[in-house]
């Protein structure tokens, strides 16, 4: 255990101490007597206690014990209903937020970064929904069941209405899902050649034409070839598991957890390599920027490189390779190009 | 020390200023600091030491401008410690350059209304544990004691105590703009292999 964790039980201890009734002066004089031998004791007393207090809050979400859960859920569903018919055949399906704030959507038009059409054409029956992200644009949809979809750059996605719907069919790029635990009716999400069925889980699933990646933060996924006949060729994969997938058959990596913590980086907004090839990492900057970066030669695609780069941030990863790799990097009408 | 004219902030005033001021940012702060360290074990270490060293600071004079003080002591920490560990990562060159950013970020934070606090309140109990929620439920919302939530559950005092500490561990970090997910000491800290 590390040395904040251990300070940090230490003074939730004594809170629930002081919260349990029977305090007494020596009690008190023991509480002082921790706090001043360091600084850092006191921090973590007083960060727990502010943050408990506040917790104060989940008294005004009176939820019943044994549904907590599905009871906070639907008061969130029933104020989408209640919004005007004219727009709620998208509001019944969606929430959105933009960026790192969150806005409720009022109208088609105002939704900004992501982008919303209806689909005729789309498999689901009733007024399905389309979102599309930009290059560089990164975008959350809140679905009513309560479950999140956080697009990547480049990516659509469009999303089943009707109240049933558990349906997300990924055309392009990547998606983090945050899934709401519904045993009685899986979520899928299908992603070209490959359904991925859930049960409660947060995952991401990144499609580049038949290639689908799929990386399991917590929970269990099903991941089926749905060009085959059903259950002939599927894998069950779990938290900090990686799933493979093209034309050919499914490569599972067991195990992974620092990896998929890397695949999830784009939520910070940063992007994760670990002993990776250099044309790799690049090819990773290009789903960001209307501008690729080239690389001149194979023998320096193949450097190997590491690190946490920002994904807005490009001119300095570059700054790097010239600085680090004394590689030149100059600008073209077509974008970047780094050579030896 | 009146004497020297300049009195030391005394502990009201500092916990005050550290709940008020710094601890509104600790969302961009983790944020910043996740950005620009590699090793997600380490960030909870290096946010407390930027912590203990803010108060340390704090307590000869507070600062007029908290955010600038904040994030100057996380950039150097995070420089000392790379110094220190004698790793040499392209972030801490690449990055450092964005504590501006940081700091522009942290003026959202400060402005959380109460839907957000509610927001955070209620995802902050969905994601415990189902046992260690009911605890905190009997708690806070129906005020029970350590003893009586023991006789209202048909379990000792002891795991009611314990499940608080998660409780109130994860609840604040949840309440603090945190995932809310907090790793239990001894046995679940090895879980997690050290990648350095």
């Amino acid at each position: 255990m590390n040395r904040a964790t251990m300070i940090e039980e230490t003074a939730a201890r004594w809170i629930v101490r002081q919260e349990s009734g029977d305090w007494s002066a020596e009690d008190d004089a023991a509480l002082t007597a921790w706090l001043d031998e360091q600084m850092a004791h006191k921090a973590a007393f007083w960060r727990l206690r502010h943050g408990w207090a506040a917790a104060d809050r989940v008294g005004a979400l009176g939820f019943q014990a044994a549904t907590p859960r599905s009871r906070a859920r639907r008061g969130w569903q029933a104020v989408l209903r209640a919004r005007p018919r004219a727009i709620g055949a998208i509001a019944a399906a969606l929430a959105v937020t933009v960026g790192i704030g969150t806005t409720v959507l009022r109208s088609p038009t105002s939704f900004g970064l992501g982008h919303v059409t209806h689909d005729e054409a789309s498999p689901s029956a009733s007024a399905p929904v389309r979102v599309q992200t930009p290059v560089g644009i990164r975008h959350t949809i809140a679905l009513r069941d309560g479950s999140r979809v956080e697009l990547n750059t480049a990516t659509v996605v469009r999303t089943a209405a009707s109240d049933a719907g558990r349906e997300v069919w990924l055309d392009k790029g990547e998606a983090y899902f945050d899934i709401v635990h519904r045993p009685d009716h899986p979520f899928v999400v299908h992603a070209g050649p490959r359904t991925v069925t859930v049960l409660g889980t947060r995952f991401t699933v990144r499609r580049d034409g038949d290639k689908v990646t799929v990386a399991v933060l917590s929970g269990r996924v099903r991941i089926e070839d749905s060009t085959s006949d059903a259950g002939t060729r599927s894998a069950v994969i779990g938290q900090g598991d990686i799933a493979y997938a093209q034309s050919h058959g499914t490569l599972v990596a067991l195990a992974a957890p620092a990896r998929v913590e890397a695949m999830t980086g784009w939520r910070d907004g940063v992007l994760v390599f670990d002993n990776q090839r250099l044309g790799d990492a690049v090819a990773d900057f290009n789903r960001y920027t209307n501008r690729p970066i080239r690389i001149a030669d194979p023998a320096t695609a193949d450097i190997r490189i590491g690190g946490t780069f920002q994904i807005d941030n490009s001119a300095g990863f570059l700054d790097l390779l010239h600085s680090a790799y004394g590689l030149k990097v100059r600008s073209d009408a077509n974008g970047v190009v780094v050579e030896p | 020390m009146e004497c020297l004219g300049r009195t030391m902030v005394d502990d009201r005033q500092l916990e005050r200023w550290f709940c008020e001021e710094v601890l509104p940012l600790e969302a961009s702060l983790t944020r910043y600091l996740r950005r620009n360290w590699r090793t997600a074990e380490q960030i909870m270490d290096i946010r407390q030491d930027i912590y203990e060293a803010a108060l340390t600071g704090g307590r000869q004079e507070l600062p007029s401008h908290t955010a600038g003080y904040i994030f100057t002591i996380a950039r150097n920490i995070l420089v000392n410690r790379s110094k220190r560990e004698r790793i040499v990562q392209f972030e801490h060159y690449a990055d450092m350059e964005s504590v501006e950013q940081g700091v522009d970020l942290s003026a959202t934070d400060r402005h959380l209304d109460a839907r957000d606090a509610l927001r955070r309140a209620q995802e902050g109990i969905e994601r415990l544990p189902p046992r260690c929620r009911e605890v905190v439920r009997l708690r806070k919302i129906e005020g029970l004691s350590t003893r009586e939530a023991a006789a209202r559950m048909g379990v000792g005092i002891d795991t009611i105590e314990r499940q608080l500490v998660l409780g109130i561990r994860a609840m604040a970090d949840a309440m603090l703009g945190g995932a809310g997910k907090i790793r239990r000491g001894g046995a679940a800290s090895t879980g997690k292999a050290r990648r350095q």
